[in-house]
């Protein structure tokens, strides 16, 4: 199985970075829609790697600061967790935007964080979803960890030996001055069907 | 929108829905119940045609009204999950606890899950709101977070009190090690008291036998000098001149004079090292400092006597309440500590004085002072600045001890470079409550 991923050929990478950009580009839109302000998700950048790839690692920006990190899961023929790597102020500037209303910030930052978690990973999996023509279903966001930065977190024993197929994203709502990092990790398992989509595409051209 | 719960679901699904533990909400983009199921109508009181076209807002006023709208609002447009959980919000709805007879808790704690019911693709006809009890485990994780509480609050008391035993043993350990000492000095006393006492009387005896012989002596020589015997009186001369016997009896009389003094100050110095070990009184008596710490004074004089000159400023002293012997180890640990911190010579001062119910002794010295960063820790067992081996870091925090054991306070001042001023304040009578007045009354 990990030939698979590894072994990724050129047009198949580049046809999965176009088919990541369109669905991040619908997501962005959906966002857009939602929130009424304007938003910003990057392109993906793609790693075909084992989780505790520490170059990997190093190579993402935001691995190494401590920040808040929430993790949601998606299920299905498409099967994998995304993480959001939020600041020390988790999601304080999206209160409004959110919904919350006359409360304190402090009482409402974990919920804040794990509903801006569960729309971006909606977005971004959606999105992605739609592209491969599969349905999808989500579990409930958590609190995967606070003050310990992404390489602590991914270093740890329980994810050790993962392999996956890793999509850095990075979400940004400049009105608010607000920013994250998304790290969509894939099962390797599910991935083939990503990949075979991708095939039938470049069979099509 | 009033439409039957038939129009909305097929029959069979709605018999599902009726019968599922979970509350089933449909609401359209304008926030309106289409369809809810039993589990709603029992806990919210409604039935579904009552509910059916109201806004969810009127129908549960207490409901988060914006927040709720943003809710719905990303399922229409991302036709993703959201959720909320009984951590963040455990009580969304304002229904009543599932467990009335046992539980401590009053409201139902949920778990809520919003999904898109998608009608033709792309478009999200109604968002699915269901509603599931989560009060068992919230309950059983509450629980466990309070006894995790309270662990954690004994774990901290516990590593508490091992600190402290640590400590007490410490001190524990040093005050026995002084008690030894002391008993073994009071055991070396009182033996060398015994001879001493009896070299002493057998003295006095030797000085009034000599000076009865040389009176003896000089009435020989009266006599000799009355018989005008000119050849006894030249071998009496010749005697006197052989053993000079002028010198013999003018030194005599020094040497008894010095030996008396020597044995008077062996037993000065048994009697003080009775004193300082207080062998006598090892309990709650009314005592002079001042002769505690002249006595005290004596024991260590010779580890002072090189080093400072003692000037002695005592005041008016009454009798205090107190635990001698203890009393003295700090006079001792005081003063030992001033003259290891004079470099060379110095001048220690002791002051006594009183001052209202309160009696005071003060060690100053022209010593090198004590660090500002240093005079937080002094009292700390096993804190020292004294080289390796030289210093067990427990005289002052002994002292410490002994002083509050005695009601009173040990205080410092210093400033580096112009030495060091440690007060001992004691009260003059122990108040007659608690632990020391035991131990008053057992004394007496």
């Amino acid at each position: 199985m990990s030939s698979q991923l590894a072994n990724l050929s050129e047009d198949q990478r580049d046809a999965l970075q176009e088919l990541m950009n369109v669905a991040m580009g619908q997501g962005a839109d959906r966002l857009a829609r939602l929130t009424e302000t304007f938003v910003t998700l990057s392109v993906p950048s793609i790693h075909a790697v084992d989780v505790t790839n520490t170059s990997l690692l190093s190579q993402l920006t935001i691995a190494s600061q401590p920040a808040i990190i929430t993790r949601q899961s998606f299920l299905g023929r498409l099967r994998g967790e995304v993480m959001v790597c939020f600041g020390e102020n988790g999601a304080d500037q999206l209160a409004d935007l959110m919904g919350y209303e006359g409360v304190e910030k402090h009482s409402i930052q974990d919920e804040l964080m794990l509903d801006v978690t569960n729309i971006l990973t909606g977005a971004c999996i959606n999105g992605l979803a739609q592209q491969v023509d599969i349905k999808v279903s989500y579990g409930p966001p958590s609190l995967l960890s606070r003050g310990r930065s992404l390489q602590e977190v991914l270093g740890a024993e329980e994810l050790r030996g993962h392999q996956a197929l890793v999509l850095e994203i990075h979400f940004e709502v400049a009105t608010h001055r607000f920013y994250c990092d998304l790290l969509v990790c894939i099962t390797e398992d599910t991935v083939a069907t990503v990949i075979k989509v991708i095939d039938q595409l470049l069979s099509d051209i | 929108m009033t439409s039957a719960p038939g129009e909305v679901l097929p029959a069979e699904l709605v018999e599902v829905l009726q019968s599922i533990n979970l509350g089933v909400v449909l609401l359209d983009s304008q926030y309106r119940v289409a369809f809810w199921n039993d589990f709603m109508a029992i806990h919210s009181g409604k039935g579904c045609d009552e509910a059916r076209g109201q806004s969810l807002f009127d129908l549960f006023p207490e409901l988060p009204r914006l927040w709720v709208q943003k809710k719905v609002d990303g399922v229409f447009a991302l036709h993703n999950l959201a959720f909320t959980s009984w951590q963040q919000r455990p009580h969304l709805f304002s229904f009543s606890g599932s467990r009335p007879i046992t539980g401590s808790t009053e409201m139902m704690y949920q778990n809520c899950t919003f999904s898109p019911m998608v009608e033709a693709p792309g478009t999200v006809k109604y968002v699915c709101l269901t509603i599931s009890d989560a009060t068992e485990t919230a309950a059983q994780h509450l629980q466990l977070e309070q006894l995790n509480q309270l662990l954690r609050a004994e774990q901290i008391e516990q590593a508490r009190l091992i600190h402290k035993l640590e400590d007490t043993q410490a001190q524990l350990l040093q005050s026995e090690k002084m008690a030894a000492i002391g008993q073994l000095a009071a055991g070396v006393a009182h033996e060398i008291n015994n001879p001493v006492g009896y070299v002493y009387s057998n003295f006095s005896s030797l000085e009034r036998y000599v000076s009865d012989l040389f009176r003896l002596i000089e009435s020989y020589q009266a006599a000799a000098v009355e018989h005008q015997d000119a050849a006894l009186g030249a071998q009496l001369e010749q005697a006197n001149q052989a053993l000079d016997f002028d010198f013999l009896r003018s030194d005599m009389a020094d040497l008894v004079r010095e030996s008396r003094q020597g044995l008077e100050r062996v037993k000065q110095i048994v009697q003080d090292l009775r004193d300082f070990s207080h062998i006598d009184s090892g309990d709650w008596q009314e005592a002079d400092l001042h002769k505690g710490l002249d006595s005290t004074l004596n024991v260590i004089w010779n580890e002072i006597k090189f080093k400072a000159e003692v000037v002695k400023n005592y005041g008016e002293l009454q009798p205090v309440q107190c635990l001698g012997s203890q009393l003295n180890q700090v006079f001792m640990n005081l003063i030992i500590n001033a003259a290891h911190a004079i470099e060379g010579q110095g001048t220690i001062w002791l002051e006594t004085g009183t001052l209202d119910d309160w009696v005071f002794v003060r060690v100053r010295d022209s010593g090198s002072g004590i660090a500002p960063e240093h005079l937080t820790r002094l009292f700390d067992p096993f804190f020292t600045t004294k080289p390796v081996g030289q210093g067990t870091g427990l005289g002052l925090s002994v002292s410490y001890s002994i002083v509050a054991n005695h009601h009173g306070r040990l205080e410092v001042e210093s400033e580096p470079g112009k030495g060091a001023v440690f007060t001992v304040w004691l009260p003059r009578c122990q108040p007659l409550q608690g632990d020391s007045a035991d131990e008053l009354q057992a004394g007496e």
